[in-house]
């Protein structure tokens, strides 16, 4: 069984939400973009109640709730082996929910199967609302009979039927939230464990219940009461209670309870590697504790696996504590074990992993969170730029679409000079530098890799998952007609910055020498290993080097560790920055509106060198 | 499918049988794990005898739910609401609030997957007093058939419906499966109360299987268990009606309830006044009377005796209504009023309350109290013989007034229904004189 669709309102930050899920997906987003709301909802409707009896005011959209507010989250479960309502008493009868029938094509439901609507699909909801008598919040978790006519689950006719855990049991879903307390995971404190043990082995109980002996009565001569120090307060002690009650209690200090449940909770994990000594886990590096620990859910998955029972499995941020190779091997192993796994990250090597469909970039914007495939349906024949993108260059795109604005520039070496000149002049930064001045660019824009000249292809690709997609181009015909190509598109780009007339990238570095062009000329000509005359003649240069990294990093180098390039750079890139993340209210004398070819959703700006 | 069908008069054990056929079905496995009888009746009252009944029998261990049709229906249009089509929707649009919803239901159980839906739940359904079933609730049980296994009973002389035609009902069931025929009267060995009904029933007269009886020039016709009079009675001397009443009342053992067609009689109110409240003496000095009872009043009779003590303002706030109505709160009606306003304040954010809506509130109260069963009674009881249905008491007096409507058949229906309710004595006392040589106590005369 799998999940193939969540539907959230009034939760957290998020008004409303449609979400459509694949066997293994990934969520991709800035910081507060709604990828947690996403995993929790998941939580609140499959999850244990723990999560559950903590909703406060602030889980409520807005943080105040009144008396009609409600969280509802609706979620479409699929997958049901066999696909026949006949099997599935405890999920489709009068007395339970009500059967229907999804098209895994369209994604869409149905009341009577047919021939697209093949899959036995259930949907199951979530509704809260807040007393604000009680100061709580009141929840109720259902089978939802028809979603378009569901109206208030709270309402007095609203004839739902209340799913009990048990059948929501069958599904196996388990969080493994971002802010996990590793070390406890092997104890008996922890959920997980004890249902692992619960479904690979039996309780120890025998060795539980001798340990429990042992603890209720100490050998003697080991009982902390009585020894010397101790024994005087105790002893005071009993004094004072023999003169109040009439039973006169002793007083005997005990570790733990003394019953199996202390004895059980009060097990700590400790690991021994090699011939070293015996270190509680909180004492190992956090890298083999989670290590351990995922192969203990490993191994409730397989439990599971192994009956034929299905295990859905949402992890936060698995890339924590773990090294790469190690993060690609536990995705991977993850997804072969897992009926569906829904990851969130921010790592794009994990991101990577998964199918472009699958891979999902989340965006909240006044409450309406879009969840939106890298590309979905993958074309039959993508051109080979796309293939470029999403094979090799799969890292790269995530990693650029995970910010908030992102940039395309019109070929490779514009790519190379803008990452080279950043990466340079963050290295230079000092701690003065945190202000205003700070460079911005790196955190808000990504950069999108390009082949020379496919920004229409790019932009297709990136358009279709980001909101705020830029493009910058080369002052001269060419750029105007990549300019044409994709200005007419819906939504257009938000942004567009051409450099000056007859310019391109390297005109730009030029320009930065210029902030001080003797010493720098010099420079870069010993560098070079070839005597630079004069600006032009190193714009010259640097346009017959377009493909060589190397000049491209010396170049930004010696041009970094340069106080006045340095300035000029950072003046460039932030208002660059400015420019691409509030294009409607952007106000740099750096960058010239052109009002001609500017509308209200694309703004169209080109550089504008100071005399 | 298996289709059991008992039928039978009054009082040979329907219901009896029918709870045991059900247990039989049950402990040869015919529940599986998380499955439950489902026992559908016509009324309230019915649901929550027929509840006691099955809560009685180890073989269902609670494994059952008893619901009234309308319930079932109104539940079931909801809930598979996405499969009403348009047709369905316009062939309920003249129907009623009740009738509606038993359409749509019996429509969509037309639909296989609808039905194997409940069979998933309630793979056995039984259901009791089925001659009570109008076309719309016939088409759900008929559609029910298909796919479950069905345990009904029966008795078409029973039906109190004037003017419905039984017969094709009672073809159906006796066609859908095994037919089991009941003919040994339980409820009573009293041999004159056994012929008295018989003879209604058969549309004879009464007073040939009984024996005439003088005394005081009053003539009464009696048999073992059963006694048939008539007292002179206007609407300005109901003085010997009460008389009578209460001299039957004193010859009874334990408790006596007063049936009749009609209980807005004004005779009859007037002389039942009288009896809550009069002694007499008899020749000897000793004395009988007063003979305290109550009304076994319809909801909505009780609802408005309830609301006729409350003023309510035409718009108040929940804490208004607190104010107004905490002092009422013993009642559990009002007391289920006020947290289902301050339910509506709370999770709905309602701030006014219209009177029409909080006497709502208080009608629904008592309907569901009643059809949760937490009405208590004691004592002597006076109810209309449409109440009484299906119920058993050791004695009852039949009160019959000129008022009683309806064709010859339907009052001997009624007449019948009455006298069966009785478990040890029925008296029937006819208001007004010359009435006992037409129906329902005799054929009509030939002229």
């Amino acid at each position: 069984m799998h999940v193939v669709g969540l539907n959230i309102s009034g939760f957290r930050g998020v008004h409303s939400a449609n979400i459509a899920l694949g066997r293994h997906t990934v969520l991709v987003g800035p910081n507060n973009s709604g990828k947690t709301t996403i995993i929790e909802a998941l939580a609140l409707l499959f999850g244990r109640d723990r999560l559950v009896r903590r909703l406060t005011e602030h889980d409520f959209h807005g943080s105040a709730p009144n008396e009609a507010a409600r969280i509802l989250c609706i979620a479409t479960v699929t997958g049901f082996v066999p696909n026949d309502p006949q099997h599935h008493p405890s999920w489709f009868s009068a007395e339970r929910g009500v059967e229907k029938w999804f098209d895994p094509a369209a994604k869409t439901l149905s009341a009577a199967p047919g021939a697209q609507h093949t899959d036995l699909a259930a949907q199951i909801g979530f509704a809260a609302r807040f007393d604000l008598d009680e100061l709580e919040a009141e929840t109720i978790r259902f089978f939802v009979d028809d979603e378009a006519t569901l109206g208030d689950p709270f309402a007095e006719d609203a004839h739902l039927r209340t799913i009990h855990t048990k059948v929501l049991q069958e599904l196996g879903f388990f969080l493994v939230p971002a802010s996990r307390t590793w070390d406890r995971w092997i104890s008996f404190s922890s959920e997980l464990f004890r249902r692992v043990v619960a479904t690979r082995g039996d309780m120890p109980a025998q060795a539980v219940r001798a340990e429990r002996q042992r603890l209720w009565t100490p050998p003697e001569g080991t009982r902390l009461e009585l020894q010397p120090g101790l024994s005087e307060i105790v002893n005071a002690a009993n004094d004072e209670l023999r003169a109040l009650m009439a039973s006169a209690p002793r007083l005997q200090l005990r570790l733990t309870s003394t019953d199996s449940d202390s004895v059980l909770e009060s097990v700590v994990p400790h690991f021994v590697q090699g011939a070293g000594p015996t270190l509680p886990s909180q004492r190992q590096g956090a890298g083999l504790v989670s290590l351990q620990s995922l192969l203990l859910l490993m191994q409730f998955g397989k439990a599971r696996a192994e009956t034929d029972q299905s295990f859905v499995l949402a992890v936060e941020e698995p890339e924590l504590h773990i090294q790469p190779s190690q993060q690609k091997r536990l995705v991977n192993r993850l997804n072969a074990l897992c009926s569906q796994t829904i990851v969130t990250t921010h790592s794009p090597i994990v991101a990577a992993m998964f199918p472009a469909p699958d891979t999902l970039f989340i965006e909240t914007r006044d409450g309406a969170l879009s969840a939106k495939p890298l590309m979905d349906p993958m074309p039959a024949q993508p051109t080979n730029h796309q293939q470029h993108l999403l094979y090799a260059w799969r890292q790269r795109l995530v990693a650029a679409l995970m910010h908030e604005s992102v940039l395309i520039p019109e070929g490779v070496s514009d790519v190379a000079w803008l990452e080279a000149l950043q990466t340079a002049l963050e290295l230079h930064q000092g701690w003065q530098d945190a202000g205003d001045d700070a460079p911005l660019l790196s955190t808000f824009v990504g950069i999108v890799p390009t082949i020379d000249a496919k920004i229409a292809d790019t932009f297709a690709l990136v358009n279709a998952v980001h909101a705020r997609p830029c493009i910058l181009v080369d002052g001269d015909a060419d750029g105007r007609s990549y300019f044409d190509a994709v200005k007419t598109s819906n939504p257009p780009p938000r942004c567009v910055v051409f450099w000056p007339q007859g310019w391109a990238m390297e005109h730009l570095v030029s320009w930065i020498a210029g902030a001080d062009e003797a010493a720098m000329l010099a420079a870069l000509g010993a560098a070079l290993g070839t005597p630079i005359a004069n600006a032009q003649a190193l714009t010259i240069h640097l346009l017959t080097q377009k493909s060589y990294a190397p000049t491209h990093e010396s170049t930004a180098v010696i041009l970094m560790g340069n106080a006045a390039c340095r300035a000029r750079a950072a003046q460039l890139l932030n208002a660059l920055c400015a420019v691409l993340r509030e294009p409607a209210s952007a106000n740099t004398p750096l960058f010239m509106r052109i009002a001609a070819d500017s509308t209200a959703d694309m703004h169209v700006f080109q550089f504008a060198p100071p005399p | 499918m298996t289709f059991d069908f008992f039928e039978g008069a009054a009082g040979t054990g329907k219901t009896h049988n029918l709870v045991g056929r059900a247990g039989e079905i049950v402990q040869e496995g015919g529940l599986g794990e998380e499955q439950k009888l489902l026992a559908l009746t016509f009324m309230n009252g019915a649901r929550r005898r027929l509840d006691a009944r099955l809560a009685e029998n180890p073989a269902f261990r609670r494994r059952f739910d008893c619901q009234t049709f309308d319930v079932f229906a109104r539940t079931l249009a909801a809930r598979r609401r996405s499969l009403i089509t348009q047709e369905m929707q316009a062939q309920v649009d003249a129907l009623n609030q009740f009738n509606a919803p038993c359409s749509l239901a019996a429509s969509l159980l037309e639909n296989e997957a609808v039905r194997q839906w409940v069979v998933r739940s309630f793979p056995l359904i039984l259901v009791d007093e089925a001659q009570d079933l109008d076309e719309h609730r016939l088409r759900i049980l008929q559609g029910l058939a298909q796919s479950c296994q069905i345990v009904a009973a029966a008795d078409e002389f029973q039906c109190l419906h004037d003017g419905r035609d039984t017969a094709p009902l009672i073809g159906w069931l006796e066609g859908a499966g095994q037919t089991h025929r009941l003919t040994q009267v339980r409820r009573t060995t009293q041999q004159g109360l056994l012929a008295a009904a018989l003879a209604v029933r058969e549309g004879r007269d009464v007073k040939t299987v009984l024996a005439a009886k003088t005394f005081n020039n009053r003539t009464s016709w009696n048999g073992a268990g059963f006694r048939l009079q008539d007292a002179p009675a206007t609407n300005a001397n109901h003085a010997l009606l009460a008389w009578s009443i209460a001299n039957d009342i004193a010859q009874r053992q334990g408790s006596v309830v007063i049936l009749t067609p009609d209980s807005g009689n004004a005779i009859i109110r007037a002389a039942l006044a009288t009896v809550q409240t009069r002694q007499w003496t008899r020749n000897n000095g000793a004395t009988f009377g007063p003979y305290p009872h109550e009304w076994d009043r319809h909801d909505n009779e009780e609802a408005d005796a309830l609301l006729t003590s409350i003023t309510l303002p035409d718009y108040a706030t929940c804490a208004d209504l607190r104010a107004l109505l905490t002092p009422l709160a013993e009642n559990v009606a009002i007391a289920q009023t006020l947290s289902r306003i301050d339910r509506l304040r709370r999770a709905h954010g309602q701030s006014e309350f219209a009177a029409a809506q909080v006497t709502e509130f208080a009608r629904e109260a008592i309907r569901n109290r009643s059809r949760l069963g937490f009405r208590q009674q004691r004592g002597h009881l006076a109810m209309t013989i449409q109440r009484a249905k299906n119920r058993e008491f050791p004695n009852v007096i039949v009160l019959w007034p000129h008022t009683a409507t309806g064709s010859a058949e339907h009052q001997r229906r009624l007449l019948y229904n009455a006298i069966t309710r009785a478990q040890n004595h029925c008296t029937v006392i006819v208001l007004g004189q010359g009435r006992l040589n037409a129906p329902p106590f005799a054929p009509r005369p030939t002229t």
